[in-house]
């Protein structure tokens, strides 16, 4: 009998070995494309998909829910953008909050908490992101999704060398291609992202929805984080917000520039009649000087090159050893729609919103975010 | 059409790699590369990510 060479025998061992590793690696990156359960509170009166609003998103990773909470007294109507770069959990986490536990007793409010669903289903290469993280309920722990700040590839590519945006001609890098806040106010026959922006623009426009606020995070040595950017139409309601919860919070309001494009404060308040707002909380996950980035960073905001950097003055919000929790970050960003909410009827056409009794900014730094979630089931 | 083109390029070059893996005088190091290669290739030809 021929004997088998050695080289033919390790080459077959190692193709096995690859086959393995395919498969597992296969069910690990597939597990991303998981959802964590949301679980709709007695607020939520209907869930539609965005397709409803443009049905060419249906079928695709775009399509994402949209949550409505309506009090049955006739008033204004607000949307809550969560989710629109998923490495920020804040803005997602808040939307979870408000599907969960807000009982709005005047208008309407629109929440859609996973604005780029693509985005959920992927980290972004080389940041050694993790995949989710944790939050501890009254009774349980609730897993949520660690996305990316850009569209999956595999659901659009390739990346032009340089990304025009389609209305203003404005040049950005090619890697924004892929950046929801760069695709307002969107295009039907576009790539994916701006089907999701032409989507959410399109909703806004259908519905008469007054105010929009679109929910982010940025690094801590950023310069506009802490902060409240608003369109110019929006800035009066910014403003007035500002009076009441500057009382509790280092918070300012910014002026979205006229020429920069694609984003929601720009955008969709030039080509909507909406209040456009969009909100910034600092995040130690993000940026270029935290450590080893997992559940724990993201969640309680502690790391120990920010609390260093911080005392050379290298980043722009306050920041010690206790960190900036996550807790703290939905706190500034709830406090702030509540405000937008109840100060609209001092700025609007006379209609009035109220999300009833949310928790207050000192009751979720005292309790944690996770006390107002649902328990997991 | 530029997706298809990309797919075509990883499996010609994946199939190369396998080809050069079974082929005589390669040292177990130059097959050990070759393999993790192949895992990477496999998963852009698969779309996972």
């Amino acid at each position: 009998m021929k004997k088998i060479p050695k080289h033919i025998i390790t080459a077959s061992i190692l193709c096995i070995f690859v086959i393995v590793a395919v498969v597992y690696l296969t069910i690990v990156f597939r597990s991303q494309h998981k959802e964590e359960p949301i679980y709709p509170g007695p607020g939520v009166t209907d869930m539609k998909m965005l397709s409803t609003w443009f049905p060419a998103l249906k079928g695709t990773n775009g399509d994402t829910e949209v949550y409505i909470l309506d009090s049955g007294v006739p008033g204004a109507s607000m949307l809550v953008l969560g989710g629109t770069h998923p490495n920020e959990p804040s803005g997602f986490i808040t939307a979870v909050a408000l599907i969960e536990c807000c009982q709005p007793t005047v208008g309407t409010l629109y929440v859609i908490p996973r604005a780029n669903n693509s985005a959920f289903t992927c980290t972004d290469p080389q940041e050694a992101a993790p995949m989710n993280f944790t939050i501890d309920t009254q009774n349980g722990t609730r897993w949520f999704r660690f996305g990316s700040r850009a569209t999956n590839p595999v659901d659009q590519w390739p990346d032009s060398e340089v990304y025009v945006h389609a209305s203003s001609g404005q040049q950005l890098s090619g890697s924004e291609t892929r950046n929801l806040n760069r695709a307002y106010p969107g295009r039907a026959d576009g790539n994916l992202t701006e089907k999701i922006a032409y989507g959410i623009t399109t909703l806004i426009q259908q519905e008469d929805i007054e105010i929009t606020v679109d929910l982010h995070e940025a690094s801590p040595e950023y310069t506009t984080v802490n902060a409240i950017v608003a369109h110019e139409d929006a800035l009066e309601l910014a403003s007035i917000a500002l009076w009441d919860v500057e009382d509790y919070m280092a918070i300012t309001v910014e002026k979205s520039p006229t020429n920069l494009h694609g984003l929601t404060h720009r955008e969709l308040g030039d080509y909507t009649d909406t209040l456009a707002l969009l909100m910034e909380t600092a995040n130690a996950s993000q940026g270029r000087l935290h450590g080893k980035i997992d559940s724990e960073l993201v969640v309680s905001g502690k790391d120990k090159y920010y609390a260093r950097a911080a005392k050379y003055g290298a980043v722009t919000v306050p920041y010690d050893e206790t960190g900036i929790s996550l807790s703290e970050r939905c706190a500034r960003h709830i406090s702030c729609l509540v405000q937008f909410a109840e100060q609209y009827a001092f700025v609007g056409d006379g209609t009035s919103i109220s999300l009833g009794s949310m928790p207050s900014y000192k009751d979720i730094l005292t309790n944690g975010i996770g006390y107002y979630l649902a328990d997991p089931q | 059409m530029l997706k298809y083109v990309y797919l075509a390029i990883v499996a010609f070059v994946l199939a190369l790699i396998v080809v050069n893996m079974f082929k005589k005088k390669k040292n177990f190091f130059f097959q050990l590369d070759a393999a993790i290669v192949m895992v990477t290739l496999i998963l852009r030809l698969l779309l996972v990510k």
